[in-house]
């Protein structure tokens, strides 16, 4: 039987980032303020697309949680999930050992109690950096951006 | 475990996530790359009828008419069932999955679609690309893929 040839990281390394994004998300979506800034390394980078094309950024964990308190403070926020897939890794543009570039796919959904039905709330997608802190997976860069702007850029309309 | 290795579900992982990323971002020479030069293409119409591309060339031709038409889809694909090749080849795998569209325009996000396909990985020198992608709308009277022959 011939050989597989995976690129990327090793088997080991992507279960243990799925767990980071799997944690990171479940945070998220429970209010867990502490979770969620604990999938990030100390002096991680969070980069965050508005609605009308500027870009938040934020490093360390004030910034970072002054942004998520945005989320976690807001009474509307409840019912949201977040889903992440469609992942590709790349080599570290940097070039570090125990680094990789991720992109991946998101989305929200929001369930109403009242009405007990869900809806499509928003898509996305992610540009993280990973990296092996102290042998322990975390997230050294997170860019959060809706489905619009340069990744569509193909299509000659940046929706 | 049945089915493939860890090893060769996560470069199957790879492969299906290069080819949504390329269809969603109309980046056609990564697309046509998920398939060997000799793949199969095919998609179940709403009448029901199934047209099919053959070739890479022939795939190309066709995906690249219509990729205009998917500026703000991201298409989705989870629920993933490996089938054992009818021929017991090692490096051939059958692949049911499920899939869904959303679409984003001016803020507004929406589900669009929903489907399955029926496709067939193969490895060719330590690489896996599509010999068969088929893609359907959910037609809600589908038997599961264990149970078909």
């Amino acid at each position: 039987m011939a050989e597989t040839r995976l690129k990327g990281p090793g088997i080991v390394d992507r279960i243990a980032i799925d767990d980071l994004f799997t944690e990171y998300l479940w945070a998220l979506d429970t209010g867990d303020t502490e979770g969620w800034l604990n999938a990030f390394a100390d002096d991680a980078e969070v980069w965050e697309t508005q609605k009308d094309g500027s870009i938040w950024k934020g490093r360390g964990r004030d910034d970072l949680r002054e942004l998520i308190g945005k989320y976690h403070g807001n009474p509307e926020f409840p019912g949201h999930q977040h889903r992440e897939g469609t992942r590709l890794f790349e080599p570290d543009p940097e070039g570090r050992p125990d680094h990789w570039a991720a992109k991946s796919y998101t989305f929200a959904t929001n369930f109403d109690v009242e009405s007990h039905s869900a809806t499509l709330y928003w898509a996305g997608y992610y540009r993280d950096i990973v990296g092996k802190v102290d042998g322990e997976w975390k997230l050294v860069k997170r860019w959060i951006a809706p489905w619009m702007g340069d990744v569509l850029s193909r299509f000659g309309d940046a929706r | 475990m049945k089915g493939p290795s860890s090893e060769e579900r996560h470069a199957i992982d790879d492969l299906v996530n290069t080819y949504l990323w390329a269809l969603d971002t109309q980046d056609i020479d990564y697309y046509v790359g998920t398939f060997w030069d000799d793949a199969v293409f095919k998609e179940t119409q709403l009448d029901g009828s199934v047209e099919t591309w053959t070739g890479a060339p022939s795939i190309r031709e066709f995906s690249a008419s219509h990729f205009g038409g998917y500026g703000g889809h991201q298409h989705r694909e989870s629920n993933r069932l490996y089938i054992p090749d009818a021929d017991g080849n090692p490096d051939r795998w059958g692949v049911r999955s499920y899939w869904f569209t959303s679409h984003r325009e001016d803020g507004d996000v929406a589900f669009t679609s929903t489907g399955h396909s029926r496709d067939v990985v193969e490895r060719r020198d330590g690489e896996w690309r599509f010999v068969q992608r088929w893609v359907e709308r959910w037609p809600g009277t589908l038997a599961h893929p264990l149970r078909e022959g």
